[in-house]
């Protein structure tokens, strides 16, 4: 992303899987580091330490993170964010998406766990297009 | 006769296939995450799962 700093912009879905134990709580851990403007730092951190992800290492990487903890466990606890990620789930269902990561560069669907190289050639297709 | 028709039914479902990865979706972004500025040339949606 730093690369194209400027050019690029990145866009986060949840797509939880149902029968993973932790997959709701890191996309709530997510969405509540967001609320106190840290979602990104905490999206590194939940990538990092994958699939250590129950509710104590969620609530220490927020400590890490210089977080407010109580309001954070309160989130994850009430699940405050659980209709937005069942919004983005049912898009993801809808859009007929069965895999993560899936990922759509202005539109053109990519799926798995691809090489950065391989997005990166996608990237820079689109960027040439768009200086057309 | 056979072997022409199966030939024609692969290219038509290796065409159709190409077609299908050009395809542009639409996904509506919404109030999720974002990182970078709006007016970026080049928009990636991911759909993620943390576990």
């Amino acid at each position: 992303m730093e690369t194209y700093k400027g050019k690029v912009r990145l866009v986060i879905k949840n797509y939880p899987y149902k029968y993973r134990d932790y997959s709701h709580m890191a996309a709530e851990a997510g969405l509540a580091a967001g609320d106190q403007g840290r979602y990104w730092e905490m999206h590194d951190l939940l990538l990092k330490n994958s699939p250590r992800l129950d509710r104590d290492s969620l609530i220490r990487y927020a400590k890490e993170l210089g977080l407010d903890t109580r309001a954070f466990t309160a989130s994850l606890d009430t699940m405050k964010h659980a209709a937005v990620i069942e919004r983005d789930k049912k898009l993801a269902v809808d859009m007929d998406l069965y895999n993560t990561p899936t990922f759509f560069i202005n539109g053109r669907k990519v799926i798995g766990n691809r090489s950065y190289e391989y997005l990166k050639k996608i990237v820079d297709e689109e960027l040439k297009n768009a200086k057309k | 006769m056979k072997t022409n028709f199966a030939a024609a039914l692969f290219f038509l479902m290796a065409v159709s296939y190409a077609h299908a990865e050009d395809k542009r979706y639409v996904v509506p972004i919404e109030n999720s995450p974002v990182y970078g500025p709006a007016n970026a040339a080049v928009t990636i949606i991911e759909f993620l799962d943390f576990q």
